[in-house]
């Protein structure tokens, strides 16, 4: 953001920091769009590492944006992640106010 | 960052990662060499519709079993949402309604000429672009483009086995453009898996530490 940009700090100080982080941005837009995904599909779509992928997690889970379910597939345990209700509408509200803010409302 | 990303567009890009392992187009190998395949097979005494339920059961068998042994253990899972798999389901069933309408149109036509001692290559030509039209909304729908491949090598296959027919007779007037069509789209399933499996490891253990 430039300095001859017109900011309003009041509209910026209300967007949702924990989403507007870009890798946690990537992961809630990737698992907005779909009902659910395992962790290693997650993986291939952000191109995270493991370990950052399951911090970034760990925060969104702890936030209650994510569900994260454990089962077996195969006999291999694998990790189910899905957006919970609550993500969802923090998502959505991180949207409106990122483009009102990006339009300058 | 400053702008927001555009949903639609990384749902298509996510949803096209289930094409990317070439499977898909191993069973329109199948389903294309089948077609070289059949009259031949059909003159030595096996039934049309034998062959045809067989290739068929073979191409979705290999799509279910290579989903499970090469793209799952290395792309992971994911569940699309419902709206998608309505658009998925509706595409499927009405690419398979139009394209029997449009065969059981195709034999009509075929038959009607053929009692009139006729052979019309326009109406082949016209046939054939039909079925490539229904292919390429068909893939630009699906996000598949390897659809709109398999509309045009199968439209192209029909007025040159016609064309061949006069010099070769059957079954080879067939034999030769689906045959050629079967190995242009098994190369190109050749190399979208073996792309696929060289940037996708197989994670044989839980990747997950959360």
């Amino acid at each position: 953001m430039s300095e001859q940009d017109p900011v309003n700090p009041i509209a910026f100080n209300d967007i949702d920091r924990l989403i507007h982080e870009p890798a946690r941005l990537v992961i809630v837009a990737c698992l907005a769009v779909v009902e659910g995904a395992d962790f290693l599909f997650l993986m291939r779509q952000t191109d995270l590492t493991k370990g950052n992928l399951s911090s970034h997690l760990s925060k969104l889970e702890e936030a209650g944006l994510v569900d994260i379910k454990k089962e077996f597939v195969n006999k291999i345990p694998r990790t189910f992640l899905s957006l919970s209700g609550k993500g969802r509408q923090a998502f959505e509200e991180y949207q409106n106010k990122m483009s009102a803010f990006l339009k300058g409302d | 960052m400053n702008e927001l990303p555009d949903l639609k567009k990384l749902e298509r890009k996510m949803f096209q990662t289930l094409f990317q392992d070439g499977i898909y187009e191993f069973a329109f190998a199948v389903l294309f060499l089948g077609m070289a395949l059949n009259p031949w097979l059909a003159e030595n005494g096996i039934s049309k519709a034998f062959l045809y339920t067989f290739e068929l059961i073979l191409a979705a068998t290999i799509i279910v079993l290579g989903k499970r042994i090469f793209t799952v253990p290395r792309l992971g899972r994911v569940k699309f949402s419902e709206k998608r798999k309505k658009i998925s389901l509706n595409i499927l069933m009405g690419g398979i309604l139009l394209n029997v309408l449009f065969l059981m149109a195709g034999f009509v036509f075929q038959d009607g000429i053929a009692n009139q001692g006729n052979s019309n290559y326009m109406l082949t030509i016209l046939f054939s672009f039909g079925f490539l039209l229904i292919f390429a909304v068909l893939a630009y729908l699906s996000s598949f483009p390897t659809l709109f491949l398999a509309g045009l090598l199968f439209a192209t296959s029909i007025p040159v086995s016609e064309y061949l027919y006069p010099y070769l007779g059957e079954p080879a007037d067939g034999m030769i453009p689906f045959g050629i069509s079967a190995l242009i789209i098994l190369a190109l399933g050749i190399t979208k898996l073996s792309n696929f499996l060289n940037s996708n490891p197989k994670e044989m253990v839980e990747v997950s530490d959360v």
